[in-house]
């Protein structure tokens, strides 16, 4: 890893009953893109190749937090009709968020996530570097 | 939160006074001996009750049953009541899962008899419950006929073949709760709910075939049709994707609802709406359109266990004890402080325990009390109680709900490999069909409480009674 460069990324985190990840990342659009991979992973996610679509996503919400949680539960309802991104485009500004996204099929996934929760949720920025802790109900 | 902060009421009650946080509107009562209460103290389950605490028109205490573990929000195994006038409904409070739940149907089939078919049986039965991620349910409708089944929940089962009348009377609310709105259903939930009726899920939720071990009340066993050594059946899902749309809608429309009322919180998964405002109506609404596809989800999935039991076990029939909610959000009356008051009891990982003479109590069981039904863990035994007086006065009518997790999921994979614990459980002679062996691992026996410790703890507090006890032969995990 790069010295000047903050840790991007998620990890898993202990959650009693559910499941809880910490993301990481040097700006906003990209925790956000993190977050969303930790999601997948969660999902235990097979993707397809072949590219489904691209689409435009607009979302607003009353902050940041809310954002990201309206953003993540967007993708699992994708999830749901089969749909993972491949490619992401993000851009945040204050509470308002666009995205262009590049889908391919969901092959095959391991694990059902029912909800993006808001569960003590808070977007901190500490030395440069964004974190924030999700927890999803299972 | 410190043991040295929760008062000794006796040995099975504690108490958090509302001088803990500064936002506590109500105390907290904890039903637990001290033991599983320092357990509960390793997880964040008590600091999530003391939150929940905060609602606005709380009476009475916030509730904690002796299985209480760590959740979002509310703990699982709280239980909150708020006055219908004053006070608020919180989704959270009632969980993504809308009327998650358990049935249990019994026969007369004895355990012996069934034995060399056991394996072939449940091998059919995977194939006859759709179980697992993304599978769709045995019935799929149209947006119309789904409208019909929020709206009638087991009774649309009824009409079209897939129940039959004791099933609706021995139903919580005779499977159906009045007062759902299709109008408030966002077309996402639609979408989502329209192919998942009669499927299991996954996760927690599970079919598991037992044996009655045993019988401690003799009566109120014959009642239910439990006789020791014949095999029941449980059955545990909820709203599938329907219901957690209809939480997942709410939960977000509320974050700015609970600004709108001037409504703070300690954290924001707690959102709600006043009970008497448009918002507060729409999502009570909402949410008994989806209780009423999971009485529907778990009725349809009923009759395709009863229909290949009766296939392979031929002149022995299922019949249904009790099907009944463990999330849910009930408009109730309790007596409070003396009085009779209309209250909205919020039960998230909690069971209604109603007892003898409740009017809403099917007639066979007005002598007994509710059916309580209290799974443990597929390795362990299971528990079948009534609701007592001693529930209706301390706990708002409510019960345990299961074992209660001591390992995260994390944890449980860590310690526990799937295959190699299937094996285990063949050897102790339960068969298990799983979906998936990192499902299995992280539901092993080894991740859940001590049942039989959480059945002393209700026995202790009286919000139950035993009547008997299930043990598992084969086990469907999804």
């Amino acid at each position: 890893m790069d010295a000047e460069r903050p840790f991007s990324g998620f990890k898993e985190v202990p959650h009693k009953a559910d499941i809880a990840l910490d993301v990481f990342a040097p700006n906003l659009p990209e925790m956000f893109i993190n977050a969303a991979m930790g999601l997948y992973h969660i999902l235990g996610i097979r993707k397809g190749t072949t590219d489904l679509e691209e689409i435009h996503i607009t979302l607003d919400d009353i902050d940041r937090e809310g954002l990201l949680v309206v953003f993540l539960t967007e993708l699992l309802y994708r999830v749901e009709e089969g749909r993972v991104v491949n490619q992401f485009s993000l851009t945040i500004h204050e509470n308002h968020l666009e995205a262009d996204l590049k889908v391919v099929p969901v092959l095959s996934r391991q694990r059902e996530v029912k909800a993006v929760t808001y569960h003590e949720l808070k977007i901190n920025k500490e030395n440069g570097s964004y974190h924030t802790r999700l927890v999803f109900d299972l | 939160m410190d043991l040295k902060q929760i008062e000794k009421i006796n040995t099975y009650e504690w108490e958090i006074s509302r001088s803990v946080q500064p936002w506590m509107r109500v105390p907290v009562r904890i039903f637990s001996d001290e033991i599983m209460l320092k357990a509960a103290l390793q997880d964040r389950s008590l600091d999530q009750a003391v939150n929940a605490a905060s609602l606005p028109g709380l009476v009475g205490s916030v509730c904690v049953m002796p299985d209480v573990h760590q959740g979002y929000g509310f703990p699982i195994g709280g239980v909150a009541a708020t006055d219908v006038q004053e006070g608020v409904i919180s989704p959270g409070g009632i969980g993504y899962d809308i009327n998650c739940g358990v049935r249990l149907m019994a026969s007369d089939l004895p355990r012996q008899a069934a034995e060399h078919l056991l394996e072939d049986f449940t091998r059919l039965l995977y194939q006859a419950c759709p179980s697992g991620v993304g599978e769709k349910g045995i019935v799929q409708v149209q947006a119309k006929e789904l409208r019909r089944i929020c709206e009638q929940g087991s009774g649309w089962a009824l009409k079209n073949g897939f129940a039959d009348r004791e099933d609706i009377e021995t139903s919580e609310d005779g499977g159906c709760i009045a007062g759902a709105d299709w109008a408030a259903v966002s077309r996402r939930a639609s979408e989502r709910g329209a192919e998942q009726i009669g499927s299991l899920g996954s996760g927690n939720h599970f079919i598991e075939v037992d044996y009655v071990e045993q019988v401690f009340d003799e009566q109120a066993a014959a009642v239910m049709g439990l006789h020791k050594g014949s095999i029941a059946i449980q059955l545990h899902s909820g709203s599938r994707g329907f219901g957690h749309q209809v939480c997942t809608d709410f939960v977000h429309q509320f974050q700015a609802v609970a600004a709108k009322y001037h409504i703070q919180l300690p954290d924001r998964e707690l959102v709600c709406a006043p009970l008497n405002s448009t918002e507060g109506r729409a999502y009570l609404s909402a949410m008994r359109a989806a209780a009423n596809y999971a009485f529907c989800n778990r009725q349809v999935l009923a009759y395709a266990v009863r229909q290949t039991f009766e296939d392979c076990f031929p002149g022995y029939h299922l019949r249904n004890v009790y099907d009944l909610a463990h999330n849910i959000g009930k408009i109730e009356t309790h007596r409070i402080g003396g009085q009779s008051v209309r209250v909205c009891v919020h039960r998230k990982g909690a069971t209604r325990a109603f007892a003898p003479g409740h009017p809403d109590l099917p007639q066979q069981y007005q002598k007994i009390g509710q059916p309580v039904l209290v799974p443990g863990s597929m390795g362990t035994s299971s528990w079948v109680l009534v609701g007592t007086e001693s529930a209706m006065l301390k706990s708002f009518g409510s019960c345990s709900h299961g074992a209660g997790r001591v390992l995260s999921r994390t944890q449980a994979k860590k310690e526990v490999n799937g295959g190699q614990l299937r094996e285990e459980l063949a050897a102790r002679g339960i068969f298990v069909q799983a979906g998936s062996l990192r499902g299995l691992a992280e539901e092993a026996p080894r991740a859940y409480k001590n049942i039989d410790r959480v059945i002393e703890c209700i026995e202790g507090t009286g919000l139950g009674r035993s009547v008997a006890r299930l043990v598992p032969l084969a086990v469907i995990k999804g």
